[in-house]
């Protein structure tokens, strides 16, 4: 090899270097399939980033169209809203035209209710008045609004004394009272040119917030229903007559059959005379009640006042009752005060008053129990007091106790001789007198009336 | 005509008109007042009693005021004009103040409610006017 060295060193050298060159090319040819391998990666990262790229141009493609299809949405909302801005506009102006057409249309109604209709504020300034106010009362809204009403309207009784500013509903319901409704008392409205009609009237508060605003007054003309009125107790005083007669027959027969007119009547046939007498007595009574109240209701009572003496009279009626209350063992007590003076009333009528006031306390106190009477002179008024320890008022029945024809409760079963006019004609009478009548009165423990008389002059 | 004329023989021959149109109460007066010994005349209705008082004479009339043809109120104010001296009892069943008061003034001596008088309380107030 040596020789092979020597001879070919020249050889050697360039197989050397062919070698050296050799392994260049295949480091050479290795880096190319290195770099074929890495450029091949590269295109898969390509073709890779390509793909990734066509996708993205597809998502934008989409979301694109996306865009397209929300933008032409809005644009259809946009359009969709403004048409329903203008309905709605349009739906504005109607309903502001409703609204205006129903206000008129309540006004109008307000206007033309039958009854007189009134508004007033905090202050009972009128604030709104009706056509049937106008018409009723002869005041029309510009001269009137603003002012008070009960000034401009003035509020009478039966007997033409005016119902005083703090008595009036308006001013009661004004000042915090719920709800007041007057149908009981008739009282007059008085007219622009003071003429005068009946009326009755129902006031509510008006309440905003939980604070009275003002009130509400509606007030008809009850003319026709006094008429009626009138009628119906025309016919009770006529059937009351008519009554009379067939009653007198009775007493009048069944007296002279106990007088023996027709022979000698048994012990037996006595008593079941007395009974008819009795029974037909009451019957008599309950007649002449009738006719008390209707003659009360036609004010076809004229009071034919005179100086009297309050005491005596009173002690008359005691005495009326006093073999009742003996019977009854109740203890009675009596007193009278010094110097009372005589008062100028109608003995019979304020007579019969006390009559019915102290009747009751004799019907309806127990035996054993307790009635006291009292005069007492109270300032210019005589404050009459008929108390007893009696069955008493039940309270939810006390506003109705001077009602006609009512009877409480508690006494209904106790007593069947009752009407329930007494204490009606009591007021009516007292009332006509100028006198007023009230009590107090507790279930089971007894009633207290007391009747206040002026002393001075007794009207009509 | 409904005219009936009784006589007794009694201390009282004081003679009596009654003027009433209901026959029940008109025959309980009557048997009363014939019991106290007056001597009675009954007539139905007012036109009859001043038929009857223009021919008799009577002490006493007793006079109801509702009736047929003729009321009482029409028979007092006949009276009145004749100048009648003759006590009147009205016996009625009127009791309106304005009767009273327009029967008083026609000269009535006492007025009576029926309904609310005993018999025996009118008889005995004529009795008390024959006696003085």
């Amino acid at each position: 090899m040596k020789t092979y060295k020597t001879n070919n060193s020249e050889n050697y050298d360039i197989a050397l270097k062919l070698e050296v060159l050799a392994r260049e090319k295949e480091s050479t040819r290795r880096k190319l399939v290195i770099t074929a391998k890495e450029l091949a990666l590269t295109a898969k990262e390509k073709e890779k980033a390509r793909q990734k790229l066509v996708i993205i141009a597809r998502q934008l493609a989409v979301a694109a169209r996306e865009k397209e299809r929300t933008r032409r949405k809005l644009e259809v909302t946009a359009r969709a809203l403004k048409k329903l801005h203008e309905t709605l506009e349009k739906k504005v102006l109607e309903r502001t035209e409703d609204i205006e057409r129903i206000r008129s249309k309540n006004e109008a109604i307000l206007a033309s209710i039958g009854d007189g209709l009134v508004v007033v504020d905090k202050g009972g300034k009128i604030t709104y008045l009706n056509r049937s106010f106008e018409e009723m009362l002869g005041w029309n809204t510009k001269e009137i609004i603003g002012k008070s009403m009960v000034q401009v309207v003035p509020r009478e009784d039966q007997n033409g004394i005016k119902v005083s500013f703090k008595e009036r509903i308006l001013t009661q319901v004004l000042s915090g009272q719920k709800f007041v409704a007057d149908l009981t008392n008739p009282f007059y409205y008085v007219r622009k040119d003071k003429s005068r009609f009946p009326t009755s009237s129902i006031v509510a508060p008006v309440v905003l917030g939980g604070e009275i605003v003002g009130a509400v007054e509606v007030f008809r003309d009850i003319t026709k229903e006094k008429e009626i009125d009138k009628a119906k107790t025309e016919f009770v005083s006529l059937a009351s007559h008519q009554l009379r007669t067939p009653l007198s027959t009775v007493n009048w027969y069944s007296e002279m059959l106990l007088a023996g007119d027709a022979g000698r009547v048994t012990p037996n046939q006595k008593k079941y005379l007395e009974e008819i007498y009795r029974g037909n007595q009451r019957m008599v009574d309950l007649v002449n009640t009738l006719l008390d109240v209707s003659r009360i209701e036609l004010g076809t009572f004229i009071a034919e006042s005179k100086p009297t003496n309050i005491i005596e009279l009173v002690q008359d009626v005691i005495k009326e009752y006093s073999q009742q209350i003996d019977k009854k063992k109740i203890k009675f007590s009596s007193v009278f005060g010094k110097n009372i003076p005589l008062i100028q009333v109608d003995p019979k009528l304020i007579g019969m008053a006390v009559q019915n006031i102290l009747s009751n306390a004799v019907k309806y106190t127990p035996t054993g129990k307790k009635i006291g009477v009292s005069i007492l002179l109270d300032g210019k008024n005589i404050l009459l007091e008929i108390s007893d320890t009696g069955y008493g008022i039940p309270k939810e029945q006390q506003s109705k106790i001077f009602t006609k024809l009512f009877r409480a409760d508690n006494v209904v079963g106790k007593d069947t001789v009752g009407t329930g006019l007494g204490l009606y004609i009591a007021k009516s009478v007292l009332e006509q007198a100028n006198g007023k009548i009230w009590f107090i009165s507790e279930e089971n423990k007894g009633t207290t009336f007391f009747v206040n008389l002026p002393i001075g002059k007794h009207k009509k | 005509m409904g005219t009936k004329c009784h006589i007794m023989i009694v201390k009282n021959i004081e003679k009596i008109l009654i003027i009433e149109d209901e026959r029940s109460l008109s025959r309980a007066l009557e048997i009363k007042f014939l019991k106290a010994g007056f001597i009675v005349d009954s007539v139905f209705n007012g036109e009859d009693g001043i038929r009857l008082l223009e021919s008799n004479t009577y002490s006493l009339i007793l006079l109801d005021l509702v009736m047929p043809k003729m009321d009482g109120f029409a028979v007092l104010t006949i009276l009145k004009a004749k100048k009648n001296r003759i006590p009147v009892f009205v016996l009625t069943n009127l009791n309106q103040q304005n009767d009273v008061k327009r029967a008083k003034e026609l000269g009535v001596k006492d007025f009576f409610i029926k309904s609310n008088t005993p018999i025996s309380v009118i008889v005995d107030r004529a009795i008390e006017i024959f006696k003085k």
